[in-house]
């Protein structure tokens, strides 16, 4: 489509371009508060409750894990980013328990099956946190005492 | 010969056999729980009942004999109730467990809830609580929770192993499974008792928490730690062997096998395997090196040697491999210097053997070595002439392929000074050991699961074993060994696929003429003259009483 004069000057189509621009900035300047940005990481948005965010392995009252290594969340897990090795415990203490929990976060695609999977409530993604960078990939692969830190959770999710 | 129906389908049996054979015979599934093919009839798991016409109640059609004009029904409400029924009462006190029980994902009565019932419990008082992690002897852990007191280990016992020590005591719900107070379950066929349980009751130590079932991959092979042969699936997972099971062949072992076949594949995943090829340099420590360089200096010696290079063939190779040796020695280096040395591995005293499936000769291939190697050297002196001319120190080149061999020998002390005198010694092996510190060049060998290839059994069953996964590290098939030093000679080389080796032997050598790979199969073929020994493989008439249950 070919421009008329005017379109072909431009400066009346800047001008028209400019005023959005600058109407905003005046809304803006009346009303902070409406202001759709937020000073992150002074502010913080909160996470919606079913967000899927770092995993975490649930403890029971003894401080022990939940989990029992059934390796269902293993056999669940589309990206293969779980590895378990499983230990017999000694009398009085859980007959089978991971001595070894890895998660990969840099193969984990956060879908959440290993969750659903679990037949224990051992593992949730319920931190809220997404995972932080890390200069090497051995940083990336989270064992059992990464997975067992986690800040308070303010809102746990109901288990599944 | 009676006659029956069943499900409306007519079969004809022999007679003596049962219902439920005559159910199996036309392809029909009645579920089970105390039946075992090969065991004795026990009939105490009531799971296999079945609607007989002009009998009021439902029979156990493992212990019902087949009559002639029978009408049975398998799936009729009648049965479908009993079945729904029986599988209730058996899971009443058992723990479902299968988060961490072994068994599940391979468990019959995992499986048969799901088939069967697949409803929720309907018990509102506690179960009956029972030991259950029970130290029942070297091999096996036992959890008498999961127990449902079937007896199948304790007929396997009594029937095969001559051993009573395990048995069922106490009445009613309390009943378990256990053995003599302070006697251990330590038999050489108790992991078949891990086998034959149809739930997670009796698990194998040495796989305990390994891994789950599901993982596990199924390579079909055969075991190689003593002359029976034993046909075994190796299960595997990521180039690392989990577990080896019989796998069922009833012209060898029947549904079974022996605990030291069971636990001996360990080494495959060892840290002492051979990774690399080694050199021994000018201050005699060995060093890493590569098999280009290693191929060449091979190649060296062996010029250098011409046909006085000489060679030691071992009884746990493969036919195919030993083959290509005898033709590479005959053929390629025109040397009448090489030989196998078929006497058995270690010390003759405290070697097990009975007349069940332990063999007391420990090579799987021996049989192979006295088949193939005569075909290029009929005299057969060439093991005495090896020494005499090491001993003389004018033996340039010797290629052992054996690593057992100084465990072999009878005159142990000789072979090692013998061999000291060698100028090039060339071992290749799978494991370290003392040999190969004594080696100036040593070569990674794959196991027998990383290989492809035959192994003639004693009676002349020819069985074939199938790879599981690649060679760990750089070690190479002995089969491929050949091919790469002629190709590293300037020799013209043929491809070296274990089936062409094969069929060449075959139209070589009387003994194997005929066969083939398809021919072999999954089951072995015999080879001319060949003829099946097998020991007793199932509890059949003409047994003593059958066990007490």
């Amino acid at each position: 489509m070919s421009m008329d004069f005017k379109e072909q000057v431009y400066v009346v189509e800047i001008v028209k371009g400019l005023m959005i621009t600058i109407r905003n900035l005046l809304r803006n300047m009346m009303n902070m508060r409406g202001m759709p940005t937020i000073s992150y990481p002074e502010i913080m948005k909160a996470v919606a409750h079913r967000y899927r965010g770092r995993h975490r392995l649930t403890q029971k009252e003894d401080g022990m894990l939940k989990c029992t290594a059934c390796m269902l969340c293993a056999t669940a897990c589309p990206a293969k980013c779980i590895q378990i090795e499983a230990k017999e415990g000694a009398d009085g203490e859980a007959e089978k328990y991971p001595s070894l929990y890895n998660i990969d976060m840099l193969e984990c695609v956060y879908c959440g099956l290993c969750v659903e999977a679990c037949p224990c409530d051992a593992i949730r993604m319920d931190t809220g946190i997404h995972p932080p960078p890390a200069d090497s990939r051995e940083k990336f692969i989270y064992r059992i005492e990464d997975l067992t830190t986690y800040p308070e959770i303010k809102n746990p999710r109901d288990p599944v | 010969m009676p006659k029956l129906t069943i499900d409306g389908k007519e079969v004809t049996v022999e007679k003596g056999q049962t219902v439920m054979n005559a159910a199996e015979k036309l392809g029909i599934d009645i579920p089970r729980f105390c039946y075992h093919p090969n065991l004795s009839v026990a009939g105490n798991c009531r799971m296999c009942l079945v609607d007989i016409e002009k009998i009021p109640k439902l029979l156990t059609s493992c212990t019902t004999e087949a009559a002639e004009g029978m009408v049975v029904h398998t799936t009729t409400d009648k049965v479908k109730d009993a079945q729904r029924v029986v599988l209730e009462f058996l899971l009443v006190n058992h723990p479902i467990d299968c988060p961490i029980c072994d068994k599940a994902g391979e468990c019959p009565l995992q499986d048969q809830y799901y088939k069967f019932s697949s409803e929720p419990s309907r018990m509102e008082v506690e179960k009956t609580h029972k030991p259950k992690r029970v130290d029942l002897g070297p091999t096996i852990k036992l959890d008498q929770e999961r127990c449902v007191l079937c007896t199948r280990c304790v007929r396997f016992l009594e029937e095969f192993a001559d051993d009573h020590s395990l048995g069922t005591v106490n009445r009613g719900d309390r009943t378990i499974l256990t053995t003599f107070p302070g006697q251990p379950l330590d038999n050489v066929y108790s992991l078949n008792t891990v086998d034959v349980c149809p739930v997670g009751a009796l698990t194998s130590k040495d796989f305990r928490f390994k891994k789950r079932v599901w993982f596990l991959k199924k390579t079909p092979s055969i075991c190689t730690f003593c002359a029976t042969g034993c046909n075994i699936n190796v299960e595997h997972d990521e180039g690392h062997v989990y577990r080896i099971r019989p796998r069922e062949n009833d012209g060898v072992n029947g549904p079974w096998m022996c605990d030291t076949g069971r636990l001996e594949y360990t080494f495959v995943n060892s840290e002492d395997r051979v990774k690399c090829c080694l050199v021994r340099g000018e201050d005699h420590r060995q060093s890493r090196s590569g098999w280009d360089e290693v191929l060449k200096r091979i190649a060296e010696a062996i010029l250098h040697a011409g046909n006085r290079a000489a060679g030691i063939a071992s009884p746990r190779m493969t036919n195919e491999s030993l083959y290509e040796f005898g033709r590479f020695f005959q053929m390629t280096l025109k040397s009448q210097r090489f030989a196998a040395v078929t006497s058995d591995i270690g010390p003759i005293e405290g070697r097990r053997a009975d007349d069940f499936l332990i063999r007391a000769d420990k090579n799987p291939n021996r049989r192979g070595v006295e088949e193939i190697l005569p075909h290029f050297d009929p005299q057969g002196e060439a093991l005495q002439k090896i020494l005499e001319a090491a001993e003389a120190g004018k033996l340039p080149f010797l290629l052992i392929l054996d690593q057992d061999l100084l465990s072999r020998v009878e005159d142990h002390q000789r072979w090692h000074s013998a061999l000291e005198k060698v100028s090039c010694l060339v071992v290749g092996s799978t494991l370290e050991n003392e040999l190969t510190k004594m080696a100036h060049i040593v070569l990674p060998l794959a196991s027998w699961v990383e290989e492809e290839g035959t192994y003639t059994r004693f009676d002349g069953r020819v069985q074939r074993v199938w790879r599981a996964f690649p060679a760990r590290g750089e070690a190479r098939e002995t089969l491929a060994l050949f091919n790469c030093v002629a190709a590293a000679l300037g020799k013209k080389t043929q491809a070296v696929r274990p089936q062409a080796v094969f069929d060449e032997l075959a139209s070589r050598i009387r003994f194997y003429g005929g066969l083939s790979y398809p021919a072999i199969g999954k089951d072995g073929a015999l080879g001319a003259g060949g003829e099946t020994v097998v020991p007793r493989l199932s509890y059949g008439p003409g047994s003593e009483q059958p066990a007490a249950t």
